[in-house]
């Protein structure tokens, strides 16, 4: 089964949050980045408040994987990880539809 | 046998006890599973005092899990000598309201006052002066209650609009859906206008008198042209929230208690709209 993904931006309150789905290639390339080696830490406490409050990455391939990328480290559901120089985080804001980067410029991070 | 449970809170009158059913004697264990963030604080509760104390949990030596006794009181777990305390900010919510059948609705009103009033507690540092909640004059206003949205059945499917309206419905409710006027643009009047059609009625403050079955206090706010939000005023006078897939609290984004959203931290939702009355005959979807 090929594997997919779908990115949440957990921002809004009201509204669904606005999401989009990766491509192919871009669902590898953020597999190779999740599975390389990283740094395990405690789970950060719970995202919340109102505004930005993280990236919420699913993988579905039969399965379903949900992580959540946010400040440098990614609660994967079991514990976290370090996101050693932010490259999800970078990954996933080069991935994002060029439209939703610019409505929420003052909300992501930079 | 399941677990029983004992409130803490009369001095005279014997405290009321109550069996959870099996079902809820499985989701105690889960919840008890769940909480694994150690503390170093002791619930003052164990040591006795007046007025609510917290809860004791017991199980007898014939549970399916073995005997077992707890103390639940200002958001931590007392395990004993034997183990460390475990932190869980709503488990005495819950507990609650599990013996819903066993505690006279005033008793249960006061114990809801008292464990809001904890779990705002800790907002409080750095404020200037202690928060104090303004009064609420509706009789219907609900009870802090966050261990009924933050579970993981309700927590992900219902927004800050089901939570204004005390409503569980699952759909991350939308103002005027229900009646076909889901707002098309974010900005105050389109919302406004479907929440109207939902059955919810403009004010201009939160001073008037609502009698039983008159509703409570809610309030709108807008990220212009992004988002919408909800805020309501809780029956001990403070507002509380609940941020879209995020958990119920009654704290604002500066972590402090909420006496009016009009002035309270809103992050990036900078406009106040208005005040409404909803009541349990709005129909949201």
């Amino acid at each position: 089964v090929e594997k997919k993904a779908r990115i949440e931006i957990d921002v809004f309150s009201g509204r669904p949050n606005p999401a989009w789905d990766l491509g192919p290639e871009q669902v590898r390339a953020l597999a190779q980045l999740i599975q390389t080696p990283h740094e395990r830490i405690a789970a950060p406490p719970a995202a919340d408040g109102l505004g930005f409050r993280g990236f919420v990455v699913t993988f579905h391939n039969g399965d379903v994987e949900r992580l959540r990328v946010m400040g440098g480290i990614v609660d994967d559901g079991h514990g976290a990880f370090r996101d050693a120089d932010r490259r999800i985080e970078a990954f996933i804001l080069t991935a994002m539809p060029a439209d939703l980067r610019q409505q929420f410029s003052d909300v992501l991070p930079h | 046998m399941t677990s029983t449970v004992t409130l803490h809170v009369f001095s005279g009158l014997p405290n009321p006890t109550w069996q959870l059913t099996p079902q809820q004697d499985d989701e105690l264990s889960q919840r008890l599973a769940a909480a694994d963030a150690i503390t170093s604080t002791r619930p003052s509760g164990v040591l006795g005092g007046l007025g609510y104390r917290g809860f004791s949990i017991s199980r007898a030596a014939d549970h399916a899990q073995g005997p077992m006794t707890l103390h639940v009181h200002e958001g931590v777990i007392d395990r004993g000598f034997l183990q460390p305390n475990v932190t869980d900010p709503v488990l005495e919510t819950w507990l609650a309201g599990t013996g819903a059948n066993a505690v006279h609705p005033d008793v249960q009103s006061f114990v809801a006052s008292r464990i809001a009033l904890k779990a705002s507690e800790p907002f409080t540092h750095g404020l200037a002066a202690p928060a104090h909640c303004p009064q609420n004059h509706a009789h219907d206003a609900p009870p802090y209650q966050p261990g009924k949205w933050n579970i993981p059945t309700v927590q992900p499917y219902n927004n800050c609009y089901n939570y204004a309206n005390d409503h569980i419905t699952n759909t991350f409710a939308q103002p005027g859906r229900a009646h076909g006027k889901q707002a098309q643009q974010m900005a105050c009047g389109p919302v406004e206008t479907g929440a109207i059609a939902d059955g919810l009625k403009p004010v201009a403050n939160f001073h008037a008198p609502l009698a039983a079955g008159h509703g409570w206090y809610v309030a709108l706010v807008i990220w212009p042209n992004v988002d919408y939000h909800w805020y309501r005023q809780d029956n001990v006078g403070c507002w509380s929230h609940k941020p879209g897939s995020t958990a119920a609290r009654n704290w604002d984004n500066a972590n402090h208690p909420i006496a009016d959203p009009k002035t309270c931290n809103r992050g990036p939702y900078t406009v106040f709209c208005t005040y409404m009355v909803t009541t349990r005959h709005v129909v949201i979807r």
